[in-house]
């Protein structure tokens, strides 16, 4: 009796620290914002007033933050999407064996190594319509209806999706690769034996061994995508031709950051974290997590 | 033997916490510098001796982050520091948007900067939250009379005090290609009006090859152009009481005006940022650019040797709106402000450091790192030969004649500031900083919307999010 008290209080003593960690690194900061959305406080002041539930009640009549919803599920949705597609793509033709196949390997890692920075910046400049190389290859194509610029209005947001999948399909490569070098070899035996087609063979073999990875690599990606505020930001900077990227993220930082109010943005991040909860509650009711068959 | 016992400093603390002169929580505070003291000195590789005595150390941001001035504020702080060894002065430079999320975050925090640059409609908005102090003491050491008039106005408040004193001065000026005049019979010195500058933009508009007129239009830089047109088309950005006045006929026109001015634009203009449109000029891709005097350095970078001079690089008049009576332009005249919640003896020194960053020697240095655009904010450099014949200044003379004409006339405004009277608008410096007028130019230029409804839609902006919160 005594040992196991003793053991038990030992396993709490060790849990200790860690429970501590995620208090404060992680419980306090939300439990902070939550606190900080029923205030009203200036960014450059150190006082504050409290509000109440204002603060949601304005967001909830204000067009421009349903509008920013909007902008942030067209930009998570199609960019996971076309991630998922490239890094999935990328990932069957590397698994092969071929010359230089370890070498294209690591560089198909790069987009996602270069800091955000850079690679928007190069961007930037790739799609500059004064100076561009895209622009100028597009044009000299001479395709009717080409736009003459892209970072404008109504091509922004298509600048952005590209340049997010450029940025980050390395990460689904990676995860569907690994996954992908796990699958049993006489899986495949067994399709051809039964005259699977190669593309039978990716529907009925590969594709349900990778459910598991791409759920959650869809899950992370989607997350990710839609709080993503680095690139929109340095692509558009909230403005000018930047209204039309200007996602949910965005909107709350500019609230945060250049209406100076914090208040405001901690109600819009309590907002955009509620909306999350929603989506990945109805993604896992749509998608349960089934046990993996070699984990079985 | 105990470890802390070969340290003096720990020995001395554990002896006065014995002997009860030093609280837990007191010990416990030094006992940790002590140790951080301790680390950091080992890991320069060597024991520092104990300071004789405490310096007093000043922070100062600025906003001037290129490698020149760089090298200069750091020639003039270690000058200052062989005089001063009791004060110790940091001078760091960064960004505009650097330092606004840096100042926020410290202000927030109650530990700002000893001093900073800041915009002066920044200036208003601290002032009116309690924030700075003002300068009097240090304007009056410097001499106000040997300061420009144009430059301590917009220092000086309604209550009679500088709140703010200028580190240097630069006016925005038109800039135009004078090659792609030949062959137009274009005279830019005949412009007067709108109207006299929409005639000949076609003229000069020779797309793809170079466009007639570069925008950016990045948020900050739409509200400079905002502002300027609707100074130069007779009205203000706000009323008299500091309610926004976008639906008055004069800034509907402005908006009309820019319509008009889109032809000559580059499709994305949109997404450029200032720098890009002066690279633009540089490089021949466009014929006009709003720009400042550091755009000489653009010019040295992208533009053919043989073309880097004031005859292509031409400085041409600003145009009046059919409701205006005289042009409008902005004014770099970023001052130096001092923190409330900054320590007095940091203050103190602080000020004697700015004394001596103003004395000749020390300032010329200063102003010569961007010749054409850190430019004196005294009158009588402007008549030394020294500082006139610097070979940059000589270079590039009509371009300081041209900044020195709207000092002059007394129609450089800093931003956002279309009448005097806008500058004691406390939450103007808030709307500068919100990307609401900016949306108001989008929307009737690039979307296609009715200047009215988007002016109203901007005004309620305002009123809800910016006056609303900042009245409570």
């Amino acid at each position: 009796m005594w040992r196991r008290r003793r053991e038990a209080l030992i396993g709490m003593g060790l849990l200790l620290p860690s429970a501590a960690l995620v208090l404060a690194f992680t419980l306090f900061p939300v439990g902070y914002n939550v606190w900080l959305g029923f205030y009203a406080k200036h960014s450059l002041r150190a006082t504050s007033a409290w509000v109440g539930l204002d603060n949601y009640a304005q967001i909830l009549v204000d067009p421009d933050f349903w509008r920013s919803v909007w902008l942030a599920t067209v930009y998570a949705v199609a960019s996971t999407a076309l991630q998922i597609v490239a890094g999935v793509a990328g990932a069957l033709i590397l698994h092969r064996r071929f010359p230089g196949c370890d070498f294209l390997r690591g560089v198909a890692l790069f987009p996602y190594m270069i800091p955000t920075i850079i690679a928007v910046f190069v961007w930037r400049w790739l799609m500059n319509d004064l100076y561009g190389v895209i622009p100028y290859a597009l044009g000299a194509l001479a395709i009717p209806g080409m736009p003459e610029a892209w970072l404008t209005h109504s091509t922004i947001m298509w600048v952005l999706v590209v340049l997010s999948v450029w940025t980050f399909f390395p990460f689904v490569l990676v995860n569907v690769l690994a996954r992908l070098q796990t699958i049993p070899p006489e899986l495949y035996d067994a399709a051809r034996v039964d005259g699977a087609s190669p593309v039978g063979q990716f529907f009925n073999v590969t594709l349900p061994q990778l459910r598991n990875v791409l759920l959650i690599v869809l899950l992370l990606r989607g997350i990710w995508m839609f709080t993503k505020f680095d690139v929109p930001w340095l692509l558009g900077f909230g403005g000018g031709a930047g209204e039309a990227i200007r996602t949910l993220p965005v909107f709350t930082y500019q609230r945060s950051f250049t209406y100076y109010q914090a208040g405001m943005g901690a109600a819009l991040s309590n907002v955009m974290l509620a909306l999350l909860l929603m989506a990945v509650t109805l993604y896992f009711v749509a998608f349960p997590p089934e046990a993996d068959e070699n984990d079985a | 033997m105990k470890r802390w016992a070969s340290d003096p400093g720990l020995r001395r603390l554990v002896s006065e916490k014995r002997e009860g002169v030093l609280g837990r929580r007191a010990f416990l505070a030094r006992l940790g510098g002590a140790t951080a003291g301790a680390a950091a000195a080992t890991l320069i590789g060597s024991a520092a001796p104990a300071r004789a005595q405490k310096k007093i150390v000043v922070t100062m941001w600025d906003t001037e982050p290129n490698p020149a001035t760089r090298a200069a504020v750091k020639a003039i702080v270690e000058d200052f520091h062989k005089l001063h060894k009791d004060i110790e002065i940091h001078a760091e430079g960064m960004g505009w948007a650097d330092m606004d999320r840096k100042l926020q975050a410290a202000m927030a925090a109650k530990s700002p900067p000893t001093a900073s640059h800041t915009q002066t409609y920044v200036v208003t908005s601290f002032k009116a939250k309690g924030l700075i102090e003002p300068v009097d003491d240090l304007v009056k050491a410097l001499g106000e009379d040997r300061i420009f008039p144009s430059v301590l106005r917009w220092m000086k408040y309604p209550d009679g005090k500088y709140w703010g004193l200028t580190h240097a001065w630069g006016a925005d000026n038109l800039g135009g290609r004078g090659d792609y005049l030949t062959g137009t019979g274009v005279d830019p010195r005949s412009w007067k009006t709108w109207d006299d500058w929409l005639r000949d933009l076609p003229k000069l508009n020779k797309a793809p090859q170079y466009y007639g007129l570069s925008l950016a239009g990045i948020p900050f830089f739409v509200n400079e152009d905002v502002y300027m047109w609707t100074g130069a088309n007779g009205g203000s950005i706000f009323d008299d009481k500091g309610n926004p006045a976008l639906e008055s006929p004069q800034v509907l026109g402005m908006l009309e005006f820019w319509k008009k001015l889109r032809a000559f634009l580059p499709a994305g203009w949109a997404s450029h940022d200032y720098l890009e449109t002066l690279s633009a000029w540089a490089a021949g891709k466009t014929a006009q650019v709003f720009m400042w005097g550091r755009t000489a350095g653009y010019i040295d970078q992208y533009a053919p040797p043989d073309k880097r001079n004031p005859d292509i690089f031409q400085m041409w008049p600003k145009t009046i709106g059919p409701m205006g009576k005289a042009p409008l332009t902005q004014f770099d005249n970023e001052p130096w402000v001092f923190y409330a919640d900054a320590p007095k003896e940091e203050k103190a020194a602080a000020k004697e450091f700015l004394k001596f960053f103003f004395k000749k020697e020390n300032y010329r240095r200063y102003c010569d790192s961007v010749p054409v655009h850190l430019l004196s904010i005294f009158k009588e450099d402007f008549a030394d030969p020294a500082y006139m014949n610097h070979p940059e200044r000589k270079r590039w003379k009509p371009w300081l004649d041209a900044q020195l004409k709207w000092v002059e006339i007394g129609r450089a405004h800093p931003l956002l500031i279309c009448n005097p009277q806008d500058m004691v608008i406390p939450w103007i410096g808030d709307v500068a900083a919100a990307p609401i007028l900016a949306d108001m130019v989008m929307a009737v230029v690039e979307r296609g919307r009715d200047p009215r409804a988007a002016a109203k839609e901007a005004s309620d902006k305002i009123s809800r999010d910016i006056i609303g919160k900042a009245k409570g």
